[in-house]
């Protein structure tokens, strides 16, 4: 049960549902699917199915709460918010991407120096 | 770390909530898709493009589902409960198979489950009082001589308390039977004389009332004592009015102080039980040969009682300088526990030994079975393994059907087990400690289930790797028999069966052993005849029995009156030291004339105190000389009558009649009434055959009958001879006890065979029970040889076909069968047979008048075990004979 590439995936797509519901409050399913594919210019998500995984996922650790509602053109769907949890590890979560994406920038942007190995 | 737990909850509620889960999950999907396909309407596809471009986006709905599930539940407990209803359907159609191994099963976790909550009751049990592994029991020994576990003297316990480093408190114990009498019938009870510290050594506080305070230890202070539980609710109806009262206990007043509460014990769980405790123990004697008390101790806390030992070593060796009849005597420092439990753990230790082969073999004949099963679903597995299932999915499926099998089993176990304890608990000697707690409880059902786990994980491994070596491609194309991996499964099978064997043959011989054991103590020549004899106890109570002179004549009365009574042959009375073939009191004696030993090395008799028909009445022969008479009265000259032990030592080839005896300890003993006693010179007038005295493995001590009639202290234990069933004769005899005097008790009511089988239950109780786990193993071993010989036959029914096709006698064909049965048989008796040999001195210790090596028993073993396989062999034989080559042949 390694890390794989699958659970970094994982990974991501749950920080991206928790920032979606940050920024957007409540909001079901298929609103925070379409949300990400908009924002990412439809780089990230390659199954709108692949989204629920994630939101039982979060509901489980108690950082989303859900709740059956009814849509503005009058559907009902299941509506999804952050909490106070998931706000407060969103921030983790923030704080640790952003390092680790300045690292990796740094360290992909590493020239030869022509120095001996 | 919350929100792990969190989740852990939620997923639990998701494994469980699966359906309803499923279904809002269905309802969330299709919202979604709505959505979606509200949205592409919106911008103008076509109805039909809009949904399939939502359907696009969403991606695959199953593999959506999958996800969440696994997501929100458990997934690996999924898988199991996949397995596990698998299990149930391919257990459910082979009925026969099942059932087979259920009761294998049932019978080898059962049996341990029952022994082990036998172990669990008698040697684990923790004993109920705080601290209880401080608590040690002291005795006093002589290695020299052969003497063990000897009470103790009183100047030497008095000594050792005050020099002592290791110990809190010490307290002396003197055990004794006493009369309570007053209101309502006489009753005798056991009761003990104890240090005044001895409740607050042990670490119990009484149930009503107080214990005993320090002024009351010493002798003459005001008489109190403490009641058991029991006692109290019998005789005084559990009225708590009682305390501060006074009751009277061997005819004196004594004040009630406290009232135990219920379930306290002390020395053991079972045997005889106190029933009340007194204070004022004398420990002035100062004779260091009169051992007469038990004595316990409290280690300081920190101290191991090997600590205690060491000084206790130093103690006992300065009084051994200081006194010279203590040359040779030491202290032995043991555990409370291990001195209860001491003697019991050999034959349990021996038995779980032996239910544990039972169980091997069991789970041998498991393994068997699955292996062949594994190699007749060949193409099921194969199939499994092309439809993508892993390695590792296929050994957990058979592992799972494995475990399920065997924890049903163990669950059927507990049945056999909850009927087995109490089967134990009947045959067990009767003074095993703890006996009376052995139940099924929680301890036993976890250690059920967990031998049942392991069973089932160690019977199913070795033929789950067998299926997951399946080679696909050849399975498939190979016809179902002589495929790739049946030879090997055979072999191994054969091999499993050899095992089986070889582990009966080990129970086996360790049951014949004791079974010629118990056979020999059988036919010991204890020296008496115990048939048709009624013993009981009659206690001579009360202030008119003060005066010996009033107890002789209540007796002698009493004997005339019994032995006048219709069937009785002879009647006569022994003193209360125990009936053979246990010992009396031993008493040291000199014999006049010759020189002088030290008193350490004083000769030792067992001395008994009985009336002159004890002789007659117990069947004991007479060699030389004359029994006693009624004229050996206290005016008469002093006599004794000696055993054929003590006139062969001493007098060899020459006449003992008319040498005289004197017994220097009982001179320093003081009586009752302050007077010391004289020194006396007892004439030998009789020489009696041998008679067991040290126990029926034991030979005989040397042996010294007094006449009753010459003694200070009278016996109490009548022995009635007759020629019809003793029992019919109990109540004309209380009736002629109550015609002397209505206040006097009897107790104690048995007949002597009694008592000797009571002798040989130490021996019966490992020998029926390892006869039975042989019996078991016997049986599950036949099944496993006949397992693996169906099999093979039914492997080979192709083989044969094309032999018989070819010319093969039947007879030929017959003993091929059996010529492989009898391979297995050789293999496991070969195996068995070695290990046998080079085990059974480990239950040396359980052995009497037959060698651990005993090639009788040996040879035995071996023509059981022959005719078991051939009995199990010879149905698959009879098959392979009866093949059709025609259709042998066809079926191909």
């Amino acid at each position: 049960m390694a890390k794989s590439k699958l659970d970094l995936l994982q990974g991501t797509l749950d920080v991206m549902v928790l920032q979606t519901l940050a920024v957007l409050g409540s909001l079901h399913g298929y609103g925070i699917a379409r949300r990400i594919e908009q924002v990412s210019g439809n780089q990230v998500l390659l199954n709108q199915g692949t989204i629920y995984a994630s939101l039982v996922r979060l509901q489980n650790r108690g950082w989303i709460a859900a709740e059956w509602g009814t849509s503005d053109n009058k559907r009902k769907a299941k509506f999804y918010s952050i909490t106070r949890q998931g706000r407060r590890q969103l921030s983790e979560n923030t704080a640790y991407w952003q390092r680790l994406s300045g690292v990796m920038g740094r360290v992909l942007a590493m020239q030869d120096e022509g120095g001996q190995r | 770390m919350r929100s792990q737990l969190h989740e852990m909850l939620n997923r639990l509620r998701g494994f469980v909530r699966k359906q309803p889960l499923d279904r809002e999950f269905d309802a969330e999907m299709k919202a979604h898709l709505d959505l979606a396909i509200e949205e592409n309407l919106r911008l103008g596809l076509s109805s039909e493009e809009a949904t399939r471009q939502a359907l696009v986006s969403f991606g695959g709905i199953e593999q959506a589902k999958e996800q969440h599930r696994d997501a929100r539940g458990l997934p690996m407990l999924d898988v199991l409960m996949q397995d596990l209803r698998y299990s149930v359907r391919v257990l459910a159609k082979s009925r026969g198979f099942t059932a087979v191994a259920l009761l294998t099963l049932a019978l080898g976790i059962g049996a341990n489950s029952a022994i082990f909550s036998v172990i669990d009751a008698v040697l684990l049990n923790r004993l109920p009082y705080p601290e209880s592994s401080r608590l040690v029991v002291l005795w006093e020994q002589n290695p020299g001589r052969g003497w063990y576990h000897n009470i103790v003297s009183a100047a030497n316990f008095v000594d050792w308390r005050r020099q002592n480093h290791v110990f809190s408190r010490m307290s002396a114990i003197d055990e004794h039977t006493y009369d309570v009498s007053g209101s309502g019938e006489p009753l005798e009870v056991e009761g003990e004389r104890v240090s005044a510290n001895f409740f607050n050594l042990l670490g119990v506080r009484p149930a009503l009332g107080r214990t005993f305070v320090q002024d009351e230890d010493s002798p003459g202070s005001a008489r109190v004592v403490v009641l058991s539980d029991g006692l109290w609710k019998r005789r005084y109806g559990g009225d708590p009015g009682i305390l501060g009262r006074e009751i009277t206990i061997d005819g004196e007043h004594s004040t009630v102080i406290g009232i135990m509460r219920q379930g306290f014990y002390f020395p053991a769980p079972s045997g005889d039980k106190p029933e009340l405790w007194l204070a004022g123990l004398d420990l002035r004697n100062p004779a260091r040969t009169w051992h007469g008390y038990d004595a316990i101790a409290r280690l300081k806390s920190g101290v191991s009682v090997e600590r205690a030992q060491a000084e206790m070593d130093t103690i006992a060796s300065g009084l051994e300088k200081q006194y010279p009849e203590q040359k040779g005597w030491n202290v032995q420092v043991i555990s409370l526990h291990e001195n209860i439990v001491g003697n019991t753990r050999p034959a349990l230790l021996i038995l779980l030994a032996a239910v544990g082969v039972v169980l091997l073999i069991a789970c041998a004949n498991l393994e068997a079975l699955q292996l062949a099963r594994v190699s007749s679903r060949e193409k099921e597995m194969a199939i499994r393994g092309a439809l993508g299932a892993g390695r590792g999915r296929v050994i957990r499926q058979l592992v799972t059907e494995s475990v399920l099998l065997a924890v049903a089993g163990g669950g059927l176990g507990l049945l056999v087990a909850s009927w087995g304890t109490r089967f134990l608990v009947a045959l067990a000697p009767e003074d095993t400690p703890g006996l009376g707690s052995v139940h099924v409880n929680a301890g036993v059902l976890g250690f059920t289930l967990i031998l049942s786990l392991l069973t089932g994980i160690i019977a199913g491994i070795v033929p789950a790797l067998t299926a997951s070596r399946i080679d696909i491609n050849n399975s498939l194309k190979e016809s179902e028999r002589g495929s790739s991996g049946s030879a090997r499964t055979r072999s191994r099978l054969g091999l499993l069966a050899s095992w089986e064997l070889a582990l009966a043959v080990v129970l086996l011989a360790g049951a014949g052993l004791l079974i010629k054991t118990f056979v020999a103590l059988t036919h010991v020549d204890m020296g008496i005849d115990p048939h048709k004899v009624l013993t009981m106890r009659v206690a001579l109570s009360g202030p008119q029995y003060a005066k010996r002179a009033s107890q002789v004549e209540f007796l002698r009365e009493l004997l005339n009156k019994v032995e006048a009574l219709p069937g009785v042959t002879s009647a006569a009375v022994i003193d209360g030291g125990g009936l053979p073939p246990d010992g009396g009191n031993g008493f040291d004696y000199l014999i006049v004339g010759r020189p002088t030993p030290p008193p350490s090395e004083y000769p030792d008799a067992v001395n008994r105190v009985i009336s002159a028909d004890y002789f007659r009445t117990m069947g004991i022969q007479l060699l030389r000389g004359r029994l006693f008479t009624e004229a050996d009265d206290a005016n008469a000259a002093r006599v004794v009558v000696i055993n054929e032990r003590m006139a062969r030592e001493y007098w060899p080839g020459a006449d003992p009649i008319g040498s005289q005896l004197t017994f220097p300890n009982v001179e320093n003993l003081t009586m009752p009434d302050g007077r010391k006693k004289a020194a006396t010179r007892f004439t030998i007038v009789g020489v009696v055959k041998n008679v067991k005295n040290r126990g029926l493995e034991v030979q005989p001590d040397e042996e010294v009958y007094v006449p009753y009639t010459q003694e200070d202290f009278v016996p109490r234990t009548l022995l009635v001879k007759s020629s019809v069933k003793p029992a019919s004769l109990v109540s004309a005899i209380r009736s002629q006890v109550q015609s002397l005097d209505p206040a006097q008790p009897i107790a104690d009511v048995a007949t002597l065979d009694e008592i000797v089988t009571q002798a040989r239950a130490g021996s019966r109780f490992p020998m029926t029970l390892l006869a039975l786990f042989a019996g078991l193993a016997l049986i599950l071993a036949a099944v496993g040889v006949y397992g693996v010989m169906s099999y093979s036959v039914g492997q080979r029914v192709h083989e044969i076909g094309i032999r018989i096709a070819l010319g093969a006698e039947r007879r030929d064909v017959f003993s091929l069968v059996v010529g492989q049965g009898a391979k297995l048989a050789a293999i496991g008796l070969g195996m068995g047979l070695a290990a046998a040999l080079s085990l059974t001195w480990l239950m040396s210790k359980l052995l009497f008048g037959v060698r651990p090596q005993d090639p009788l028993t040996f040879v035995a073993v071996t023509l059981i075990l022959i005719a078991v396989v051939v009995f199990a062999t010879y149905v698959p034989a009879r098959r392979a004979v009866r093949v059709d080559p025609i259709v042998a042949l066809r079926d191909q």
